[in-house]
């Protein structure tokens, strides 16, 4: 027999089966898992080494079947059918055979060597089920191998049994169906057989496909002998047994999993499980919007109270280093360097690693939410409120994501099934004020307002953002997405105790993310608008100010070389557009910033007011200049404003068309800048916060 | 048989499924996640909006309010 060296294989299997998990194990990589469908959205690729062969693993997006009825079942389908993986794993659910068992049949049906991967075995065994996996296996004519993910149980065994399976590339037993519908089959097929046109699809697959008018292969036989021939029979099986065709291949499918089940799996009658009676509270239809809106408020109430006292220590650490660097010079003395370090990039990037304890619990209280599968319950929950404004539950699982970072979110909307739904929720999600914004308020709220103020100003930002994101969906959905929502249907796995390990993981990934954002994007900004705001310097400009003062008669201010510096210009000459909004160019500069990334607008104020001699800490210089009216403004403009770049890039990504980034945008630029002038203008004439 | 939509079920109530309306999607879509005619299932859950929580197999499926009037059950 051939050694073979290097196989390729899919990881296939249902949404919340556990698929992730394996991946991890089997690849070292530590991909995001959670407990609600889609996570994983696109396929992940990893590889391994196993008794002298390389294992290169695709991590396909979780699918219940091969019908490809929303996108990522058609990225599963496509790269089974395109790149023909040498073995393809399914891993099922052992707690919910069944259902699992259906996408596993489609796939013995497209005759692929396949491994059925029994996991999260534990909860099927606590439960008392008994599987006698050996005369499942030998049933169905394929290698299966149980495992407990999360225990790492079982891995061993089931790489030996991919190698073996890659070495053998044996598919299963094709599972046959009832007398009328074999018939059938059989009379597309032999039609198929002289047609194949270079396809290397199995006959049979086919014939069930176009049985099923599966869109994809119904357009590319469309007039073919043998499409006629699938519609022939399709309406010859309908007439007979009053059922369409996709229904009763579906039944049949379902009828030899439970015969093939029935001798090999003894299970206890279901119980009420923990599950459920978790669910009675927390779904339960009066008090579950009450413990959904409670549950927002601890995370939001955590994320800002728990952090405070870390935050200061950082502040205070970061204070002391700029004071340190500082005296590496001699008092007084002017150097570039210094401006540099202290007020560019410790200044800078300083201002926004202050936060960094926000955004950890933020992010721990998100991660939470999504491990211990509360989050599909969010959507059922929320299926009222979304339905009034023409979307349905899914689309809140985007929109709560979109608390902590708008691209995890918008790249959660492929769970969407109707596009119109999926575009409408994906040009919102900005709204849904993010991690990155943070920053912003925690700099601004406190700076201006009086301790029983900042909790409802803090409360009153986020709901703002809610309730403009529910406008703009209403706007939307009656205006470019005109069309009734996709029914909502959604599973509701059972509820988890979430892992520390996976916890703990999925935090530290999100503050390296944000670390390293700090050390890329924001530096490079923070060093180039401390350029901007920094040169030309004085002595190089003071002839010419000079004359221009005395020809005008004026007494040279303090902050004039800042209003002086490519920033200010740049500044000043926006300045009449910022006007109305109650800002001045100092601000305007750092809205600029704040396009490459939301928490650059704290950094650019902190380079702004380090490059003054006043050594007063930003907050104080902050309150100094401007009234708590353009402190509010502020915040209600970066909520929602210009969303930052990268969800620019994620939104054309997925939109598939510049157009829809750019109207996200540009609508909500104007968006932002309409309300904001509206509310600085009645502000200032009411005499609020002036 | 008197079959009826789903939506005028009540909680703790079970049923058998036997028609399902929609497009051919749809009924793709819940044949791949165990709703076919013939199925049991139970109501666990009908909250205030009309949507549900029903109990398929060993899963849990949360269903909107125009899904419940496209499931006929008796």
């Amino acid at each position: 027999m051939e050694a073979i060296r290097k196989i390729t294989v899919a990881l296939a299997g249902n949404p919340n089966s556990g698929k992730t998990t394996i991946f991890n194990n089997l690849t070292g990589s530590r991909q995001h898992v959670g407990n609600y469908a889609g996570v994983t959205i696109e396929k992940k690729e990893g590889e391994c080494s196993h008794r002298g062969v390389d294992i290169r693993i695709v991590d396909l997006p979780g699918s219940y079947s091969l019908t490809a009825y929303s996108p990522e079942e058609v990225v599963a389908r496509r790269f089974i059918l395109e790149d023909r993986p040498d073995v393809v794993v399914c891993v099922i659910d052992a707690s919910n055979l069944e259902r699992n068992l259906y996408l596993a049949v489609q796939f013995m049906e497209l005759e692929v060597p396949l491994v059925l991967n029994f996991n999260m075995m534990d909860i099927s065994e606590a439960r008392g089920d008994r599987l006698d996996v050996a005369r499942l296996s030998e049933t169905l004519g394929v290698p299966i191998v149980p495992t407990v993910g999360h225990r790492r149980q079982g891995m061993s065994a089931l790489l030996d049994c991919v190698v073996e399976a890659g070495r053998k590339k044996k598919a299963g037993i094709v599972p046959t169906y009832s007398p009328d519908l074999e018939q059938a089959l059989r009379l597309i097929q032999s039609r198929v057989n002289g047609n194949l046109k270079g396809q290397s699809l199995p006959s049979r697959w086919l014939a069930i496909k176009l049985l099923e008018k599966d869109p994809e292969f119904a357009r590319q036989w469309n007039g073919s002998a043998v499409m006629e021939e699938a519609k022939l029979q399709s309406a010859r099986l309908e007439d007979k047994l009053e059922e369409s065709a996709e229904t009763l291949l579906a039944q049949e499918r379902y009828d030899f999993i439970s015969r093939t089940c029935e001798a090999a799996v003894h299970r206890e009658s279901p119980k009420e499980t923990l599950s459920d009676k978790a669910d009675a509270l927390l779904t339960h239809r009066v008090y579950g919007i009450p413990i959904f809106l409670a549950a927002m408020f601890t995370v939001f109430w955590a994320t800002f109270n728990l952090s405070s006292l870390p935050c200061e220590w950082i502040e205070s650490g970061i204070g002391r280093l700029a004071a340190t660097v500082s005296s590496f010079w001699p008092a007084g003395a002017d150097s570039p360097l210094r401006s540099l370090l202290v007020d560019g990039i410790i200044g800078g990037v300083g201002s926004v690693i202050v936060f960094l304890p926000n955004v950890i619990v933020l992010f721990l209280a998100i991660g939470l939410l999504e491990d211990s599968g509360y989050m599909p319950r969010a959507a059922f929950i929320m299926d009222r409120l979304m339905h009034r404004i023409g979307l349905h539950g899914k689309s809140s699982i985007p929109l709560l994501l979109g608390f902590g970072c708008s691209v995890p979110a918008i790249m959660a909307t492929r769970t969407l099934e109707n596009r119109r739904d999926r575009l409408t929720t994906m040009l919102i999600a900005p709204l849904m004020s993010c991690g990155a914004r943070l920053p912003i308020y925690a700099l601004i709220i406190p700076a201006f307002f009086a301790v029983q103020w900042q909790a409802p100003l803090l409360w009153s930002i986020y709901l703002i953002g809610i309730v403009l994101a529910i406008l703009s969906a209403k706007l939307l959905k009656s205006t470019l997405f005109k069309g009734a929502a996709a029914p909502f249907v959604m599973e509701l796995p059972p509820y988890r105790i979430p892992r520390l390990r996976d916890t703990i993981l999925h935090v530290w990934e999100r503050c390296a993310m944000y670390l390293r954002k700090a050390g890329t994007v924001i530096l490079t900004i923070s060093i180039l608008l401390w350029a901007l705001t920094t040169f030309p310097q004085q002595e190089s400009r003071a002839l010419a100010q000079a004359e221009l003062t005395e020809a005008a008669g004026l007494v040279e201010e303090p902050a004039d070389s800042l209003s002086n510096s490519y920033a200010g210009r740049i500044g000043r000459f926006l300045e009449p557009v910022l006007r109305p909004m109650g800002f001045d160019w100092k601000i305007g500069t750092a809205l600029l910033g704040a396009v490459a990334a939301k928490e650059v607008f704290v950094a650019q104020m902190g380079i702004v007011y380090a490059a003054g001699e006043d050594e007063a800490p930003l907050r104080q210089r902050l309150q100094q200049n401007y009234s708590p009216l353009v402190g509010f403004c502020i915040m209600l403009f970066c909520l929602i404003s210009a969303p930052c770049m990268a969800t620019v890039a994620v939104t054309w990504r997925e939109s598939g068309s510049f157009y829809w980034a750019l109207l996200q945008f540009a609508g909500l630029t104007v968006l932002a800048y309409i309300l904001t002038t509206a509310v600085y203008q009645v502000g200032v004439r009411a005499g609020i916060g002036i | 048989m008197n079959s009826r939509p789903l939506n005028t079920a009540r909680e703790g109530e079970k049923f058998c499924l036997n028609r399902i309306g929609g497009n051919r999607d749809l009924r793709a879509r819940l044949a791949s996640l165990g709703l076919i005619p013939g199925t049991e299932l139970m109501v666990i859950r009908r909250n205030l909006s009309g949507s549900f929580i029903v109990s398929v197999g060993d899963g849990r499926l949360a269903l909107g309010q125009e899904m419940a009037r496209c499931l006929w059950v008796s």
